[in-house]
C-alpha cells in the first residue's frame, strides 16, 4: 500500500534522510524508531509533503501506487486527511482554541465532502464515541482547554479517521500524556486499526510504546534505516550494533528490581553527530563498540529472517546472518 | 563517558523540529530583510538632514523676506520655496527635521524607562498586583490620546514639552502593557525558578535575568513608538499645542499652509510628505528590526 | 540514619490572588506527612495534576505553604527562609525537567554555572573549579564559552546537574530530569545522578512520571494521586506487590508501555 524506494531528503548541503526501501502493507502496523536527529518526522512528513520549504525531496513515495514525490499541494491536500490521517503529539496545539470539537471534527467530514451535509452532526456523534469519548454530545460541544490530555488525543484521532483512512501517521502522539492514558490510546489505536483495516505508522523515540503497538518496526539512526523487521524478533535477538544499543539503554521493569537498583545503565558512548559530520560508511561509527575495519564503507542489507533486515558489517549475530551478496534475493525477501 | 563538546553548528536535538528550525532559520538570518534597509537608509538620511540643520541652513528659518513671498518650489536658489511670509521652505523643513527627532526620542525614551519598569514590577508582583495595575494601563490605552493632549495643551500652553508629556501619556501605559505578557512568560521558564532556587531575589531576576531576555521585544517597540511620535508631535503642532514659533516644526508648518490650499498648494503638501516619508521611513525600521531579530522567522511552508 | 527532610501534615493550595476563599477551592496537596532520611534516595510519582511538582518545590523552599510544616535538619523551613536562607538554598539544590529552559538563553554557560556560588557564596569561582565541575559531569571546559543554544539536551542537562552542586548541596531535588531527553541520553544522566550520588554522599529526591527510571535509581516510592500519598514504601514492594489498585493500575500501564526484552 505504501512503497517508499530511494527516498533521500536533504536540506542545503545536508542530507537528512537516505532510505532505500521501506514498505508498509495494508493493515500493517508499523513503528518507526529513531532518536532527535534521525530523521524520523521528516520521513513521515514526506509521505504528505509537509516538509520545509528549503527541503528538497528525490526518489519515490508510492500511495497506493500513486507517486508521492513532488506531488502538487492542491492533489496533496486531496489526500491528507481523507485517504491519509495524521496526529500529532501536541493536541492543545493542533486543535484550534475557539472552535467546539463537535465543530472541528465535522470540518474534517465536510472538507472531504465524503458525507452529506445534514449527515454530518450524526457522523460526529458516531466518531466521538468510537473513539472511546464519553457523552460525546455533550462533549462535542466543549472547547478544547475543557478537555483533558487524553480527550483532546481522542479528539483528534477522530479527526483523523473520520474520512476512513488507508494510513494513519501517527507522530508521537503519546509522548505528552499521562502513562495510563497512554496504554488506553496505544489501545485504541490498535482496534481501530484492526477494525479498519487500517495501517498505521507509528513515529517514536520510545521503543517500549512501539512494541506496544506495533508488530513491525524499522530502526532509524542518522537518516538510514538500519534494521526492519518484526519487532518481538528484533528486541529479543538485535543485528545491527545500534538496535542492540538501543535495547540496552532502555531501563525496562527488570525482573529482579532489588538487583538492579543502584546499577548503572549501558549507554552508548558520546553523542549522535552534528549534521554533515557522520564519518564516512555506516552512520553508527565512532560511538559502535563492535567497530571494524569495513565499517568505513556502507554496509549492505543483510537478511536475518524473511522480514527480519540490517545494514552491519560485524551484528550481534553473526552466525545465522551474514551479508548477503545476492542483492536479488535480499530485495526480494523485503 | 565524557562528551565531546560540539561544535557552533551543531543544534539542539530535543526532537527532529527544533533542528530544522535552527537550520533553516540561519540560511533566512544572513538575509537583511530590505525593510531593514530601507527604513534605515531613508532614517539615517533625516538625521543626517537634522544634524546638518543645527550648524547650517540654506537661509535663516525665520529670516522675514515678504518681497520673496510664495515663490514655488525649484525655483533658483529656493528649493523647496518660499510660504507667506518669505521664510525658505527648504530651511524650514531641515530644521523641523531635527524638532521631530528630538520631541520623538525624549518622548519614547521617556516612556519606555518608566513604561518597562511598570510592566516588569507589575509581572513580578502578586496576582493582585498584578491585576491592578493591568487594569490602570487597560483605562491608559483606552483614554484618547489626541484629547489628553489637548487638555494638557490647554493647561500647560502649547510648545515642545507639552507635546512631550502628551506623547508620554500616551505610550506609557502601552509599553508597561507590552512588556507584561512576555516578561510574565520569561518569569515561568525554569531557569528563573533555578535562580530562586540559589537565593537571587525577586529584583534582581527581574532586571539582570527578564530584562536582558525581552530586550529584542523593546527594541523593536521602541522603533515603532519612534514613527508614531514623529506623526503624535505633527499632530499635534497642527492643533497648535506643539512648537510654537520660532521654533520648527512640520505639523505646525501644515497648519499654516491650510488656509493657503488654494494659492499655494506647495505649502502644504511639502511637509505633508515628508512626514509622511519619516513615519514610513521608521516604520520600515521597526518592522525590518523584528523580522531580522525574530529567530522563528522562517515558517513550515508545504512542498 | 538521621531524617534529614520531614513533612507533616502539608496541605497547598496555589493563590489565585483573590480575595474570596473558595470553600470548594481544590487542594493542590493534602495532609502530605513523609519523612526522608539522610543519604536515601526517593522517588516520587504520579501523574499530571497529582502534585508531584508541587511537592518538591515546597520541599525546597520555592513555595510556601500556609498550613502544615516542612522541616530541614531540625528546623522549619520557614524558619530557613527568614532567618538563613542562603544557607538552606546553598544546602537543597534542584535541577529541573527542560535543559533548554533550564539555563538563561543570553548568558555563557560560564557565567550560568558562576551564579550559585556568586549568590550563596558570595564570590566568584575560579576557572579550576568550573572546569572540575564540568568534569564531574562528564564535560569538557569548551563548554563554558559557549551559550545554551549551541548544545545538545543531553550537555544542557549535564550543567544544570553541575550548576546545582556547584554548592556542594546535600539534597538533590530532580524534577523529571530525564522526561525531555533521549532513551540513550536518558541513560547517561541516570549513570550520571548514580555515580554523583554516591561520591557527595547526596540525599536525592526524584520526581518522575516513569516508573522504570525511578525503579532503577531509588529505594522508596511515594505514589501521589490528586494532591494525597496513596502508596509508599519499599520499591521493589510496591512495584512487584502494589498495595492500592491506582498503584495496581499504574505499573500495570507502566509494564504495558515499556519495553519488553
Amino acid at each position: 500500500m505504501l512503497e517508499i524506494n530511494d527516498l533521500k531528503i536533504s536540506i542545503g548541503v545536508h542530507q537528512i534522510v537516505s532510505i532505500e526501501h521501506l514498505s508498509i502493507p495494508a493493515g500493517r502496523r508499523l513503528g518507526l524508531v529513531g532518536e532527535s536527529g534521525s530523521g524520523k518526522t521528516m520521513t513521515a512528513m514526506s509521505i504528505i509533503g509537509l516538509l520545509p520549504r528549503e527541503a528538497v525531496v528525490t526518489g519515490s513515495i508510492k500511495f497506493q501506487g500513486v507517486e508521492m514525490v513532488n506531488r502538487s499541494e492542491r492533489n496533496l491536500s486531496k489526500l491528507r486527511g481523507s485517504e491519509i490521517g495524521t496526529i500529532f503529539q501536541d493536541p492543545l496545539r493542533a486543535l484550534n482554541p475557539t472552535m467546539r470539537v463537535g465543530k472541528q471534527v465535522g470540518e474534517a467530514l465536510r472538507l472531504h465532502n465524503t458525507v452529506p451535509k445534514k449527515r454530518v452532526k450524526q457522523r460526529t456523534i458516531e466518531l466521538l464515541d468510537q473513539v472511546q469519548l464519553p457523552d460525546p454530545e455533550t462533549l462535542a460541544r466543549r472547547y478544547p482547554h475543557q478537555l483533558s490530555g487524553g480527550q483532546r488525543q481522542r479528539v483528534l484521532i477522530a479527526m483523523a479517521i473520520a474520512c476512513d483512512p488507508k494510513l494513519l501517521i501517527a507522530d508521537e502522539p503519546t509522548t505528552a500524556l499521562d502513562v495510563t492514558v497512554q496504554k488506553e490510546i496505544l489501545e485504541l489505536l490498535a482496534r481501530l486499526s484492526d477494525e479498519r483495516d487500517m495501517a498505521v505508522l507509528f513515529v517514536s523515540h520510545d521503543l517500549g510504546v512501539i512494541q506496544a503497538i506495533s508488530a513491525h518496526v524499522a530502526v532509524l539512526y542518522g537518516g538510514i534505516l538500519v534494521e526492519t523487521g518484526p519487532t518481538d524478533q528484533i528486541v529479543r535477538s538485535p543485528h545491527h550494533r545500534y538496535t542492540e544499543a538501543l535495547v540496552s539503554v532502555n531501563p525496562g521493569h527488570p525482573e529482579d528490581i532489588t538487583a538492579a537498583l543502584g546499577r548503572p545503565l549501558v549507554t552508548i558512548k558520546g553523542s549522535v553527530p552534528p549534521l554533515g559530520s557522520f564519518l564516512p560508511g555506516c552512520r553508527f561509527r565512532g560511538r559502535c563498540p563492535h567497530e571494524v575495519e569495513r565499517c568505513a564503507e556502507p554496509p549492505p542489507i543483510s537478511v536475518a529472517t524473511h522480514e527480519h533486515t540490517f545494514r552491519c558489517w560485524n551484528p550481534l549475530d553473526s552466525a545465522s546472518s551474514l551479508p548477503s551478496d545476492d542483492a536479488e534475493l535480499a530485495a526480494g525477501l523485503q | 563517558m565524557t562528551d565531546q563538546a560540539r561544535s557552533a553548528d551543531a543544534p539542539l536535538p530535543d526532537n527532529d523540529d527544533i533542528e530544522l528550525f535552527e537550520i533553516t532559520s540561519r540560511a533566512a538570518k544572513r538575509r537583511v530583510p530590505a525593510q531593514l534597509m530601507i527604513g534605515a537608509a531613508i532614517v539615517s538620511m533625516i538625521v543626517g538632514i537634522g544634524v546638518v540643520s543645527i550648524f547650517w541652513t540654506p537661509y535663516d528659518l525665520n529670516a522675514v523676506d515678504v518681497p520673496n513671498q510664495f515663490i514655488p518650489p525649484g525655483s533658483d536658489g529656493y528649493l523647496l520655496g518660499t510660504d507667506k511670509l518669505g521664510r525658505d521652505m527648504t530651511s524650514q523643513i531641515m530644521a523641523g527635521a531635527r524638532n521631530s527627532l528630538l520631541v520623538s526620542m525624549v518622548s519614547t525614551v521617556g516612556s519606555l524607562i518608566p513604561g518597562v519598569l511598570i510592566g516588569l514590577l507589575a509581572a513580578g508582583a502578586s496576582p493582585f498586583w498584578l491585576r491592578f495595575i493591568s487594569r490602570l494601563t487597560d483605562i491608559g490605552i483606552a483614554l484618547p490620546g489626541i484629547l489628553v493632549a489637548l487638555v494638557l495643551g490647554t493647561s500647560l500652553g502649547p510648545g515642545n514639552p507639552t507635546a512631550i508629556i502628551a506623547i508620554m501619556f500616551w505610550f506609557i501605559p502601552t509599553v508597561a502593557r507590552v512588556t507584561m505578557g512576555p516578561a510574565r512568560q520569561i518569569l515561568s521558564r525554569d531557569f528563573v525558578e533555578a535562580a530562586q532556587a540559589y537565593g537571587r531575589p525577586r529584583r534582581f531576576i527581574l532586571f539582570r535575568h527578564v530584562l536582558p531576555n525581552i530586550g529584542p521585544l523593546i527594541i523593536v517597540q521602541a522603533s515603532v513608538m519612534f514613527a508614531l511620535a514623529i506623526l503624535i508631535e505633527a499632530a499635534l503642532s497642527y492643533l497648535g499645542i506643539g512648537a510654537q514659533r520660532p521654533t520648527p516644526s512640520w505639523g505646525r508648518l501644515l497648519k499654516e499652509a491650510q488656509p493657503l490650499i488654494d494659492k499655494a498648494p506647495y505649502l502644504m503638501i511639502i511637509p505633508g510628505v515628508t512626514i509622511m516619508v519619516a513615519v514610513i521611513g521608521f516604520n520600515l525600521l521597526g518592522d525590518g528590526l523584528r523580522s531580522f531579530l525574530d529567530p522563528q522567522q522562517t515558517a513550515k511552508g508545504s512542498r | 540514619m538521621t531524617d534529614l527532610l520531614e513533612v507533616d501534615g502539608l496541605y497547598f493550595n496555589y493563590q489565585t490572588g483573590s480575595r474570596r476563599r473558595d470553600v470548594n477551592s481544590k487542594w493542590t496537596l493534602r495532609d502530605i506527612s513523609v519523612t526522608i532520611t539522610a543519604g536515601s534516595t526517593v522517588g516520587v510519582v504520579g501523574e499530571s495534576g497529582s502534585g508531584k511538582s508541587t511537592l518538591v518545590r515546597l520541599m525546597c523552599g520555592l513555595l510556601v505553604s500556609s498550613k502544615g510544616s516542612i522541616s530541614f535538619d531540625g528546623r522549619s523551613v520557614r524558619d530557613w527562609l527568614s532567618e538563613d536562607r542562603r544557607e538552606f538554598h546553598r544546602r537543597n539544590q534542584i535541577v529541573f525537567q527542560s535543559p533548554a529552559s533550564s539555563l538563561d538563553p543570553r548568558l555563557r554557560i560560564k557565567t550560568s554555572l558562576s551564579e550559585p556560588t556568586k549568590a550563596l557564596e558570595k564570590r566568584t569561582p575560579e576557572s579550576t573549579e568550573l572546569s572540575g565541575w564540568l568534569r564531574d559531569v562528564g564535560l569538557s571546559g569548551e563548554v563554558l564559552s559557549r551559550y545554551p543554544h549551541q548544545l545538545s539536551g543531553g550537555q544542557l542537562q549535564r550543567i544544570a546537574v553541575a550548576r546545582a552542586l556547584s554548592v556542594r548541596p546535600e539534597v538533590l531535588f530532580a524534577d523529571e530530569p530525564t522526561s525531555a531527553l533521549d532513551v540513550s541520553v536518558q541513560a547517561q544522566v541516570l549513570n550520571l545522578l548514580m555515580g554523583l550520588k554516591h561520591q557527595h554522599g547526596l540525599t536525592l529526591m526524584l520526581v518522575s512520571h516513569d516508573l522504570a527510571v525511578v525503579a532503577r535509581l531509588c529505594e522508596r516510592i511515594i505514589v501521589l494521586k490528586d494532591g494525597q500519598i496513596v502508596e509508599e514504601g519499599e520499591t521493589a514492594q510496591v512495584m512487584t506487590d502494589p498495595k492500592t489498585e491506582y498503584t495496581r493500575t499504574l505499573v500495570a500501564a507502566s509494564r504495558a508501555t515499556t519495553l519488553a526484552t
